[in-house]
């Protein structure tokens, strides 16, 4: 019974611990979850401290969010008069409908935490040099799609929150030049904010844009095959040079390698052998389970803590005072409200100089970086190399400036956008009763 | 059979007509699927609309929730100020304290004529023309901007 | 930093994170179970249980099921959940139970399973937890009108603020049992004061205040609270639109300096009562079902009487005088209030000043140097114009003319 047992389990989880290359090789390519794996991955990609797997936790996150988004998308109601109702009926009568919607939301901000410690990562370990400038752009392109999910997730309760937070967002798409009515114009579905946008919105935040998403991480991680695995290997490949290996003369191949002389020979630089590198499967895979675990503990933990918050039902005659976008916004928003600029007789909008030109700026900062960036090879894969430290600092302040304009609107604004020290006392908003 | 890929034949023919056609289908469903999202009809109050009758408005000024509308009355004279903010199109409100208009969002403020005095909003509040219709209804047509001297008079 | 390769890997490390990890997931999965199924209702439903057990028949328990109750209301978009905690709202038996079991007071005609329960006390229907269900949280609107608020305004009857619901439907009753403070309010607007001559109500009224109709929906943004907080914050009253209605009742330039109002004179108590009834006028659709019945009946005629046969050219001027709101700030004889006294005042006046004044009394404040004298005069309250004929303009000098 016992052999039997054992046989049975043998068979299923054989892939786990390979017995030789030739049957790690097969465990993933046989195995539809683990076939983006390469069948060996170099040691040093495995460690907790180069990476602080920040990739791997996004996209953890991100398996969050759609599993808890599917089961949200049975129950919420995609129509201006039962959209905040269909909350309320999630946050009270749904069983774990509370803890589904905080759940989500908190992987939500996580992610989009995430997103960005990831970028910075990548930006300090100089992992967006040579050929990964274009996991770089997959990258930056991820980020983008990430904002905006959150974005167009928090406007679907249809509370004071979501409709002027959509009044405020397509505002600053109205301010792109020549084309920016025509774009507020789609977006919304016309010209005022109603059922149109609600749909709209819902049709991207559940589809459109995970399917977005998806396809530019299928990308992501066939890019990383592509480069030859993380950064940090890059620094192996310098100090390895090329080994010629004989081939067996009775076998052909098709050749994609360089032949030189009478007798079929292949030149390589293949740099992983069994000292410097590990089975992807098992412990890759056992890896990534472990940040899973790791993140699905973490987002419990914060929705039984903290509760997702709810405004009032949206309502388009009062404007809430006041009225804040989420932290990770809340940047933009600083910038919109103090970028209006006077030149003579022209006023440029805040909305046109905050909400498009200085991210427009930002994005193509980080769009030629990678050309601008001369340091040497040694770098890559590197944290802090004393020959980067010039851009590290640079790329800091960058990052610094946007984490002091997120706690200025945080914490050091109030009413009608006006600066409160926090020790001054807001004015009291009357209530009805 | 031997292909001359010189001459013209009737292979080569369909075959491009056939690969036209995908092209051309393909062009026009990706063209009809855009314009799919473009909205042909608005669930949306009209931009020229009545806001009630002319003589029933009080002296002073009435806030219209629904059309996001400050209707002005002085004696018989008439003007209407949009009350939506030209920064980011929140709604301001009317300080009696002031005189003039607020903006929660981003701490706009404006003057009673809706010139735009500090904070981010680059253009004051615009003027929109009154008219009558013939039940005596006061009409406002918020396509048509008016100079800040505008005065409608019944 | 470069990562050495010669360290060796050790993947036990990763098991122990794994299994330690799941424990703890497990743990926290727990706990979400324990907090779905131990929600607060339940507790009471259990201790109504109990309580049923000890003080009624036991045999009356074996069919208790432990659920959410609730009343859906679908012509009213209204679910109230209520129920699941206040269990014997509907037993008349439980009249002496310990709250939240005891039985609702007898509001026959009134049928809470037609009506809900929040349409009349407020709170957010929806929710299953006592904070929110009373609508004691941030980001409701609708709290409830109960002894809780009565108490923060300091109201020795602690069942009048529900008044205020009430009267959202029973708007066009003239007179309701049980709505004390309300009909105060709506004897006072229709005897005493008269509002419309300044204020839009239902359509009808004057133009130098603001439309009433439906004020109870302002919200409080729109109202202007500079000139009142900090006297509010002393007395301890809330910040509030009552607190602002209230206010604004007892002296209405102190609140809005640019006000015409004259002060009214309203005893604390009828303040309050007006500023529950401004608070009741909302733009609520009622389903035609809920339409109280006695709403067919119109407000009491005001003290003159009722409109019958005319016959005298003076008769019809009396009537058209109390019709149009001539006699709220004009008397004949018994001194000057808003406006002047009118004895004798053809003969003060030419025919056709007094008539031109009658017809279109706000051009001629703007143009005529008499009227502008006049206006200055009565503190530029402003007579408002009533749409009269040339022959109605002559009966009503007629009808002045009468009294000696």
């Amino acid at each position: 019974m016992k052999a039997k047992i054992l046989r049975l389990w043998e068979k299923m989880t054989w892939s786990w611990s390979p017995r030789s290359d030739r049957e790690a090789s097969e465990s993933v390519v046989k195995n539809f979850w683990l076939h983006w794996f390469p069948s060996r991955i170099y040691r040093g990609s495995l460690s907790w401290g180069y990476s602080l797997w920040l990739g791997t936790f996004s996209a953890c996150l991100f398996i969050i969010l759609a599993l808890t988004g599917i089961l949200l998308l049975f129950f919420y109601v995609p129509s201006v008069q039962n959209a905040y109702w269909s909350i309320k009926d999630l946050e009270n009568v749904v069983a774990f409908g509370w803890l589904l919607r905080s759940q989500h939301r908190w992987a939500a901000h996580l992610m989009v935490g995430a997103a960005f410690l990831h970028l910075v990562r990548v930006f300090l370990t100089a992992a967006y040099r040579g050929q990964r400038v274009w996991n770089w752009y997959i990258g930056i392109a991820l980020f983008i799609a990430t904002l905006f999910l959150s974005f167009s997730g928090y406007l679907l309760p249809w509370d004071q929150l979501a409709y002027w937070a959509l009044t405020i967002g397509t505002g600053i798409a109205n301010a792109f030049p020549l084309i920016g009515k025509s774009i507020r114009f789609l977006l919304i579905g016309g010209n005022t904010i109603g059922q149109s946008s609600l749909l709209r919105f819902f049709g991207l935040h559940n589809f459109f844009l995970p399917a977005v998403l998806l396809f530019l991480f299928a990308l992501h991680m066939w890019r990383i095959r592509k480069d030859g695995g993380l950064a940090c290997v890059d620094h192996l490949v310098l100090k390895t040079k090329s080994t010629d290996i004989t081939v067996n003369p009775t076998k052909t191949y098709s050749l994609l390698g360089i032949a030189e002389g009478t007798t079929i020979q292949v030149s390589t630089t293949e740099v992983l052998d069994e000292k410097n590198s590990v089975h992807a499967s098992p412990h890759l895979a056992r890896r990534i389970a472990v940040v899973l675990l790791l993140t699905t503990i973490l987002t419990l933990f914060l929705a039984l803590l903290f509760p997702a918050p709810l405004e009032e039902p949206a309502n388009p005659s009062i404007t809430p005072i006041p009225a804040k976008a989420p932290w990770y916004f809340l940047w933009l928003q600083e910038l919109i409200a103090t970028t209006t600029i006077k030149i003579g007789k022209i006023t440029v909008s805040g909305g046109l100089i905050g909400g498009i030109l200085v991210p427009g700026f930002l994005i193509l900062l980080a769009l030629i970086w990678p050309f601008l960036d001369k340091s040497p090879q040694e770098c890559i894969g590197v944290w802090f190399h004393k020959s980067r430290k010039r851009q590290n600092v640079v790329f800091l302040l960058l990052c610094g400036a946007v984490i002091v304009l997120i706690i200025i609107g945080v914490y050091l604004r109030g009413p009608y956008w006006n600066f409160y020290w926090p020790w001054q006392n807001w004015p009291t908003i009357p209530t009805l009763y | 059979m031997k292909q001359d890929q010189t001459k013209l034949t009737r292979r080569f023919f369909l075959g491009l007509l056939g690969k036209l056609s995908i092209l051309a289908a393909l062009l026009a469903e990706a063209v009809g699927a855009i314009k799919a999202f473009i909205p042909q009809v608005l669930y949306e109050p009209s931009l020229k609309f009545k806001v009630g009758k002319a003589d029933e408005f009080p002296e002073g000024l009435t806030f219209l929730p629904e059309s996001k509308l400050y209707i002005f009355r002085d004696g018989n004279d008439f003007h209407a100020i949009s009350a939506v903010c030209t920064h980011l199109f929140c709604v301001v409100d009317w300080k009696p304290d002031r005189q003039g208009f607020s903006c929660s969002c981003h701490g706009s403020v404006f003057s009673k004529e809706g010139i735009n005095l500090s904070g981010p909003a680059p253009k004051p509040l615009p003027w929109f023309a009154l008219s009558l219709a013939s039940d005596g209804h006061l009409v406002v047509d918020s396509q048509k901007p008016v100079g800040r001297d505008y005065k409608f008079s019944i | 930093m470069i990562l050495s390769t010669n360290k060796a890997f050790s993947p036990l490390r990763d098991f122990y994170l794994i299994s330690g990890l799941s424990f703890i997931l497990f743990i926290l999965v727990v706990a979400s179970f324990y907090r779905q199924s131990h929600a607060e209702w339940k507790k009471y439903q259990k201790e109504f249980v109990t309580y049923l057990e000890q003080n009624v028949s036991p045999g009356s328990v074996a069919a208790f099921d432990v659920s959410i109750k609730q009343i859906w209301l679908p012509e009213l978009n209204r679910v109230d959940r209520c129920p699941s905690c206040h269990l014997g709202y509907d037993q008349s038996s439980l009249k002496g139970a310990p709250e939240p079991f005891r039985s609702h007071p007898d509001i026959a005609p009134h049928d809470i399973s037609k009506m809900g329960c929040t349409i009349c006390h407020g709170g957010q229907g929806f929710a299953l937890k006592k904070k929110d269900a009373h609508g004691e949280i941030k980001h409701w609107m609708e709290p409830l009108l109960g002894k809780k608020m009565a108490k923060k305004y300091g109201f020795k009857d602690e069942a009048s603020l529900i008044q205020i619901n009430c009267n959202v439907c029973h708007r066009r009753d003239g007179e309701t049992s049980g709505m004390e403070m309300i009909n105060l309010a709506k004897k006072i607007i229709t005897q005493k004061s008269k509002c419309q001559t300044c204020h839009v109500i239902d359509g009808k009224g004057g133009k130098q205040g603001a439309d009433l109709t439906f004020v109870g929906d302002k919200p409080s943004e729109r109202f202007d609270f500079s000139k009142i907080e900090e006297k509010l914050i002393a007395a301890g009253n809330p910040l509030s639109m009552l607190s602002w209605h209230f206010e604004h009742f007892m002296n209405s330039s102190a609140v809005v300096p640019e006000s015409k109002m004259p002060k009214m004179d309203y005893s604390e108590e009828e303040a309050w009562a007006l500023a529950m009834l401004m608070m009741s006028w909302k733009n609520f659709k009622l389903p035609v079902m809920l339409i109280p019945k006695k709403a067919a009946e119109p407000l009491p005629p005001g003290p003159e009487g009722s409109v019958s046969a005319i016959s005298s050219p003076a008769d019809r001027g009396k009537t058209l005088f109390e019709s149009n709101s001539c006699s709220d700030c004009h008397t004949i004889g018994k001194g000057a209030e808003i406006g002047p006294d009118l004895l004798g005042v053809s003969e003060k006046r030419e025919a056709n000043w007094l008539k031109k004044m009658i017809r279109t009394p706000e051009e001629m404040e703007k143009t005529d140097p008499i009227a502008k004298k006049l206006f200055l005069e009565y503190k530029e309250l402003g007579m408002p114009t009533a749409r009269l004929s040339e022959e109605d303009a002559e009966m009503i000098i007629k009808y002045i003319e009468s009294f000696k």
